[in-house]
């Protein structure tokens, strides 16, 4: 009788062990908030491909998504040739996702040159005032 | 006694539960997070859009029953300027500059100028980036092949475009016609006509003199219908026809790319 208390008071013990355990790697294991940032600023990317830059339509992807943040286009050199901006983010709270857009632009008559972009997206969440 | 028997048994009991989720835990260690795999895949299909951009065709494809038949527009040679400097510099920048944003290791191992059909199987493969010589491979029933040329043929004997070489058509093979114009209008008649049957495995060719030291080159062999336009620009549209008892149609870019040790290869762009 003693012996089966003892098993059953050890077995209680570790069952109460294994059960902080899993709390503590599920806590572990959760997605960060912030993730849902980073995927969509690379989907947001994805979505406008190699096009031109539509301030309506990014805008009110941003909008609809409850997100804050900018998008700019920058050529080889780096410099920034085209950016929407949502609304504004606090520094540090940005999640970022590039992509490239290799564009033929026509220079002459049956003449294109290939142009080199990199395009940046800049997402955070959008606080309520 | 009863103390030091219950703990030893909790102790025992706890550390085989340790031992056991650690070792789950070891498992996962070697593979990557969703978050990266997901990056990675990103890249891969960045690069190849822009792959499908620079070679800048224009293609469809249809299932009629066992037909599929594919649809070509094309010019050659390719409006870029040293076409294939651009895409090494392509190349260097994705490996450079776009590897240092994203903070990834990115490797083009392969880009080759060139849509693959797998099913059925047809190559529209060009010589190089500068697409000075585009070659349909496949096994092909019907091939509409319409170029028109601007610049005009020369005159032989009062003759305009008078095709010169050996194009020999055939009872049986597949079935060819051949559009050709230049300028002017005028049509090559490639061993006295347009339209017939031409045996694939038989090298055929002709080749047409254009002002400016320009020709245009038509050759069939071993399955390989070549278009080739030298000094001249080109407006190339086939229509190829092949029999696929499968009903389906895939496309896939020739394109090699490493991205942090996984390695990804031909996208699909087309499926139907």
């Amino acid at each position: 009788m003693r012996g089966f208390v003892f098993t059953l008071d050890a077995v209680a013990a570790s069952a109460f062990l294994i059960a902080m355990l899993s709390l503590l790697f599920l806590l572990a294991s959760i997605e960060p908030t912030q993730r849902v940032e980073e995927h969509f600023a690379a989907d947001v990317l994805a979505v406008i491909g190699e096009g031109e830059l539509n301030v309506g339509e990014i805008k009110q992807l941003f909008l609809i998504s409850n997100k804050c943040g900018s998008i700019v286009i920058r050529n080889e050199g780096g410099d920034i040739i085209e950016g929407v901006s949502a609304c504004g983010c606090q520094l540090g709270t940005e999640k970022l996702a590039y992509r490239t857009a290799a564009r033929l632009r026509e220079v002459d008559e049956g003449e294109s040159e290939l142009e080199l972009f990199t395009m940046e997206a800049r997402v955070c969440e959008r606080v309520q005032p | 006694m009863r103390g030091f028997a219950f703990t030893l048994m909790f102790v025992l009991i706890a550390s085989m539960l340790l031992i056991i989720v650690m070792e789950a835990q070891g498992w996962k260690e070697g593979e990557p997070e969703f978050s990266s795999v997901s990056k990675r895949v990103d890249i891969f299909e960045d690069i190849a859009q822009d792959h499908e951009a620079i070679l800048n065709l224009s293609f469809n494809a249809t299932q009629y029953g066992w037909l599929s038949v594919f649809f070509f527009n094309d010019t050659l040679p390719s409006s870029i300027a040293n076409a294939d400097e651009a895409v090494s510099n392509y190349v260097e920048f994705v490996e450079g500059r776009y590897s240092n944003l994203t903070n990834s290791n990115i490797s083009i191992g392969s880009m080759e100028p060139a849509v693959v059909f797998t099913s059925p199987e047809l190559e529209y493969r060009y010589s190089g980036w500068d697409k000075e010589a585009v070659s349909i491979i496949g096994e092909g029933q019907i091939y509409f092949i319409s170029i028109r040329l601007d610049k005009k043929c020369t005159k032989q004997k009062g003759m305009s475009c008078v095709p010169e070489g050996d194009w020999e058509w055939s009872d049986s093979g597949a079935l060819v016609y051949l559009d050709i114009r230049d300028a002017e209008g005028n049509m090559p008649l490639p061993g006295g006509r347009v339209l017939g049957f031409v045996d694939l495995e038989r090298f055929n060719y002709f080749s047409i003199k254009l002002v400016g030291r320009g020709s245009l080159t038509v050759y069939s062999y071993n399955n390989e219908f070549r278009v080739e336009p030298t000094r001249t620009r080109a407006s190339v549209n086939s229509i190829v026809g092949i029999f696929n008892f499968e009903e389906s149609i895939k496309a896939e870019l020739p394109l090699e790319v490493a991205v942090d040790g996984t390695e990804f290869e031909n996208p699909v762009i087309y499926e139907a």
